[in-house]
């Protein structure tokens, strides 16, 4: 007789149960967590545009900011401005006073034979444009004209030329400042003499020299280098300047060569008329009260700094912001060697232009598309910069506070959020930039809460052309972060 | 009265006797007997092993214990006057190393003094496994017994760490009943942070087991 397996089943059946049982080590973690009011709130600060709350006793604060930023021109010096990309002696844009100026379309740009001369005008060729200036010297104004300037190889031996700058005021007797470059040719392509020339002229009294420096040998004048000449006129402190490449001269206009110019234009005067060849001018800007060399762009902070680069994205100019927030661009060209970059014209006018602003931390601010920055520009950054809230406290004991960013889905902002004490000392920047790494944590501070409970506050500082919402947390600690409480800051923007 | 007619009523007495002394017999319990006898044989914290020397400790409070440091701010303040306050269970396993004796211990309580907005405690209290290379590692599920109820978060956030390098290793949600599974290998340990966000004062309490077994299997 055979025995049923049935048991030696259920002894197998036990063992693999014993085998697979787990024992557990049991251990117990318990916790009672006693919550008093909050320490450390927020109030909110009511600043302009911003639409405020707060819940949780204080703890959670929502901020809806509702403003317009951006980098804008806020005034334009220039009285007139012309890259002459189209004829402007057929539009009446610019006017031939003396001699035969023509457009050269291939280069948008404004010529005249070096062999001209004049009988009129004490023999200089003048090209003025087509804007008043009169009612600006005689109020005592500072009226600047500048223009990019490069001539031909000259034939026919050793020749005296000027790149001027003309002030003129066309009447029964003519008068008329000339501020410009002089040079003598010199064999070769190493350099002319060159200096700089004030002039006054009337019918009269014809040319008298006012003041000039020499620059010695140099290619400021120099066949096929793209330079310029800029000037200043100011009939209230009466001083004439002229400024090329780092190189000024100037003169204090005495009493019987003052006179109010009504026109003011580009210049060429030769000595000789069997030189051949040809000089060229483009970008003729004239401003008023603002150097025609520079731009400023105002708003920022201290230390950030601003690029200004062309149509193709070629950077023209960079300057960091001073102490008050001002950084001036310096919009005249370098001397460029046109064998090299022919077509370079990057100077007083930049066509199609952005101005960038970034941050002490090279972070991007804002990039703004121009259709034309022209020297003598005012840019400003209008940002939306104010105490959002408040951070109060019933603590006796001081405690250690910071900013972090928890999420944020922004697109074209920059958004800047730092603590400032009652003492006034400030924390480095949470940032959310339009380009580059975010920094998303602010330095920290130590508040002191006064008797009204005032422990500092949040400031904002926001560029948006787009939308910005975020989250942030404002942490702090009386026990050097090995315990963290924060408040809950939602803020948001645009969108 | 004939005595047929008294014996039937005797017999109908005699009757209605035998019925229920029958009725006695039929419903008295039968017993099949078994049995099961159990000896818990407890030895002392000094020669725990394995799952059993895992417990709760602090590098901060014993100092030079042979285990990573966690637990370095079981004591420290919160706001204002206030410290966290930790009160330990028994002792669960002991060793020594130099005359000096580490103990690991079985529970702890917690005391928070906190404020109404949200509180992280980074690194309150450590939780180890004391072993030698060659044993085994350990499995520990935390399971949430007690839940933090009408606080708007509460999480057990758990950093694994070997001494040389940490790793975050999970959050339990304090909130439900839930449970969260590790291993440790000996010499590792957790350190436990702590997030609490409340909307309102009050007394908040909450219970968390440690389930530690040398096998994956989950506690009931």
């Amino acid at each position: 007789m055979r025995a049923s397996p049935a048991p030696l089943i259920a002894i197998v059946l036990l063992m693999g149960i014993v085998a697979s049982s787990a024992s557990f080590a049991v251990r117990g973690l318990s916790g009672e967590a006693l919550v008093s009011g909050p320490v450390v709130w927020l109030r909110p600060a009511y600043p302009p545009g911003a639409n405020e709350s707060t819940s949780t006793y204080g703890t959670i604060g929502e901020a809806v900011i509702n403003a317009t930023t951006g980098l804008f021109l806020t005034h334009r010096s220039a009285i007139y401005y012309n890259d002459f990309s189209s004829d402007p002696f057929a539009t009446g844009s610019l006017r031939a006073v003396t001699c035969q100026w023509t457009w050269n379309s291939s280069l948008g740009a404004v010529s005249i034979e070096a062999n001209q001369t004049t009988y009129s005008l004490g023999g200089e060729c003048v090209a003025v444009a087509n804007a008043s200036i009169y009612n600006y010297t005689a109020a005592g104004h500072a009226v600047y004209i500048g223009y990019l300037v490069w001539r031909s190889p000259f034939a026919g031996g050793a020749v005296f030329g000027f790149f001027d700058t003309v002030y003129l005021n066309e009447s029964i007797i003519n008068y008329m400042y000339t501020a410009g470059l002089g040079f003598e040719t010199l064999s070769g392509r190493t350099g002319d003499n060159v200096y700089e020339t004030l002039f006054y002229y009337d019918d009269v009294n014809y040319w008298t020299l006012l003041n000039y420096t020499s620059i010695g040998t140099s290619n400021l004048t120099e066949y096929n280098y793209l330079s310029y000449v800029a000037s200043k006129l100011d009939t209230s402190t009466r001083e004439l300047e002229v400024h090329s490449h780092g190189y000024t001269t100037e003169t204090s206009i005495r009493g019987r060569y003052r006179f109010y110019p009504s026109l003011a234009g580009m210049g060429w005067y030769t000595n000789t008329t069997s030189v051949t060849g040809e000089v060229y001018y483009d970008n003729l800007v004239i401003t008023v009260d603002h150097p025609v060399w520079l731009v400023n762009v105002t708003g920022l902070l201290p230390g950030w700094t601003v690029y200004l680069y062309n149509s193709t994205g070629g950077l023209v100019a960079s300057a960091t912001a001073d102490s008050s927030g001002v950084a001036v661009l310096s919009v005249a060209p370098p001397l460029v060697d046109l064998y090299s970059s022919p077509g370079y014209r990057s100077g007083f006018i930049i066509v199609n232009a952005t101005l960038t602003v970034k941050d002490e931390y090279n972070r991007t601010v804002i990039s703004q598309e121009f259709p034309v920055v022209v020297g003598g520009d005012l840019y400003t950054l209008e940002a939306y910069n104010y105490t959002i809230f408040y951070v109060e406290s019933n603590s006796t004991t001081p405690f250690t506070a910071r900013l972090s960013a928890q999420d944020y889905n922004c697109s074209e902002t920059y958004l800047r959020l730092y603590l400032v004490n009652t003492t006034g000392v400030e924390t480095s920047p949470l940032v959310i930039p339009v380009e580059g790494p975010p920094i998303l944590e602010s330095g920290s501070i130590t508040m002191t809460p006064s008797a009204n409970e005032t422990a500092g506050e949040i400031r904002l500082m926001l560029v948006s052309k787009g939308y910005c919402y975020i989250t942030v947390k404002l942490e702090y600690t009386f026990s050097s972060w090995r315990t963290t409480g924060w408040d809950t800051i939602r803020l948001a923007t645009g969108g | 009265m004939g005595d047929i007619e008294l014996k039937g009523r005797r017999y109908i007495v005699v009757g209605i006797l035998g019925i229920a002394l029958v009725a006695a017999v039929a419903t008295a319990a039968a017993f099949a007997y078994r049995w099961m006898a159990g000896t818990a044989t407890v030895a002392p914290a000094t020669e725990a092993q394995g799952a059993a020397c895992t417990g709760f400790y602090s590098s901060a409070a014993e100092t030079g214990i042979t285990l990573p440091v966690a637990g370095t701010n079981y004591d420290a303040p919160t706001y204002g006057n206030y410290t966290i306050q930790v009160t330990t269970g028994a002792p669960t396993c002991q060793w020594t190393v130099n005359n000096t004796t580490y103990t690991l211990y079985d529970s702890i309580t917690l005391n928070l003094p906190l404020t109404v907005g949200a509180w992280y405690i980074k690194d309150v209290y450590g939780f180890g496994y004391n072993g030698t290379a060659n044993e085994s590692p350990v499995y520990v599920t935390l399971k949430v017994e007690e839940p933090m109820v009408n606080v708007t978060t509460a999480k057990l956030i758990l950093y694994l760490t070997n001494g040389t390098t940490i790793s975050y290793a999970g959050a339990l949600d304090l909130t439900a009943s839930n449970t969260l599974t590790l291993q440790l290998q000996p010499g590792e340990a957790i350190q436990l942070d702590l997030l609490v966000e409340t909307a309102q004062a009050g007394t908040y309490t909450f219970k968390v087991g440690f389930y530690a077994s040398q096998t994956a299997e989950q506690p009931r």
